[in-house]
């Protein structure tokens, strides 16, 4: 758990972040819909900053428990990898989902969400 | 086959649902179609990707709908001893004229595109400097969804309907 990025929770969906010297891992659970983007347009939000300010190298983004996400959801990491693209050499790091390949909604959009980041998005299919 | 064998051997999956306000229910319904179709086609991959376009499609209904009112109809067939069959999702809302507009101008576009995978990730780099919405809903259910989508519009009202005929090995 991290002061830094607080973690977001509702009745359907949480995030929560934890900082090691070298990269931040990320959890997320449950269902991310309409009444979720809110909640994950401030963690990614948190997450984006503290990621810059440490100069991490690598945000790890564990998703296998994630049962769907949205559009709208996938729009605020389609947002995320757009504002990373735009930082300097510096500021950049690489995310690298942990995908789950028994939820078929991760093989597709997270090839789209690795397409669309090139070499900043890497996914890795692993069992939950 | 007894008559009771026979109720519960549906040769489909078919609903109509009326829901007011609908925002709040997305996610019910999304996990209600995918139980109901898993219990007719054996292909999961099929199953989700129906079931997304369903959940897109209610979403984008209820958030752009006037009244608040959206109607939503499934039919799903039991793949038939080819493993052939065809599902239809069709949603009704009213909207703004200025939505409307937008709704159709995004189907053409949708429609006209040569390579839907292209087309998704020129959608995605649009929708990251975007402010308001996502406008990816459409072209998730034909990028994704690998699944046709059209629309009508008659005065105030829309009807989207996303569609795929589907070849699948085994029926449930």
């Amino acid at each position: 758990m991290s002061e830094a990025i607080p973690s977001v929770r509702s009745d359907d969906f949480s995030a929560e972040a934890a900082i090691a010297a070298h990269e931040i891992k990320v959890r997320m659970t449950g269902n991310a819909d309409l009444v979720t983007k809110p909640l994950l347009d401030r963690f990614l939000g948190d997450l984006h900053s503290e990621a810059a300010r440490r100069k991490v190298p690598e945000v790890i983004v564990d998703v296998r428990p994630l049962e769907f996400m949205n559009s709208s959801c996938l729009k605020s990491f389609v947002s995320w990898i757009g504002t990373l693209e735009e930082a300097d050499e510096h500021g950049r790091y690489r995310i690298t989902f942990l995908s789950n390949p028994a939820m078929l909604w991760q093989k597709r959009s997270l090839h789209a969400l690795s397409c669309f980041g090139a070499d900043l998005v890497h996914v890795s299919s692993l069992d939950p | 086959m007894n008559a009771e064998a026979q109720k519960m051997d549906a040769s489909g999956f078919n609903i109509e649902l009326g829901l007011v306000p609908a925002g709040c229910f997305v996610s019910t319904v999304r996990r209600f179609v995918e139980e109901g179709l898993e219990k007719i086609i054996a292909d999961h991959d099929l199953v989700y990707r129906i079931s997304m376009a369903a959940h897109e499609l209610l979403e984008n209904a209820s958030r752009y709908s006037s009244d608040r009112w959206v109607s939503l109809r499934l039919s799903a067939d039991r793949p038939g001893d080819d493993g052939e069959g065809s599902a239809e999702i069709t949603l009704r809302n009213e909207s703004t004229p200025e939505n409307l507009a937008h709704l159709q101008e995004t189907v053409n576009e949708i429609a006209q595109a040569g390579d839907a995978m292209m087309k998704y990730q020129e959608m995605l780099r649009r929708s990251s400097r975007r402010r308001d919405g996502s406008g990816l809903g459409l072209i998730r259910i034909r990028a994704e969804g690998e699944m046709s989508v059209s629309v009508t519009i008659e005065g105030n009202q829309a009807q989207t309907i996303a569609k795929v005929d589907y070849r699948t090995g085994a029926a449930r």
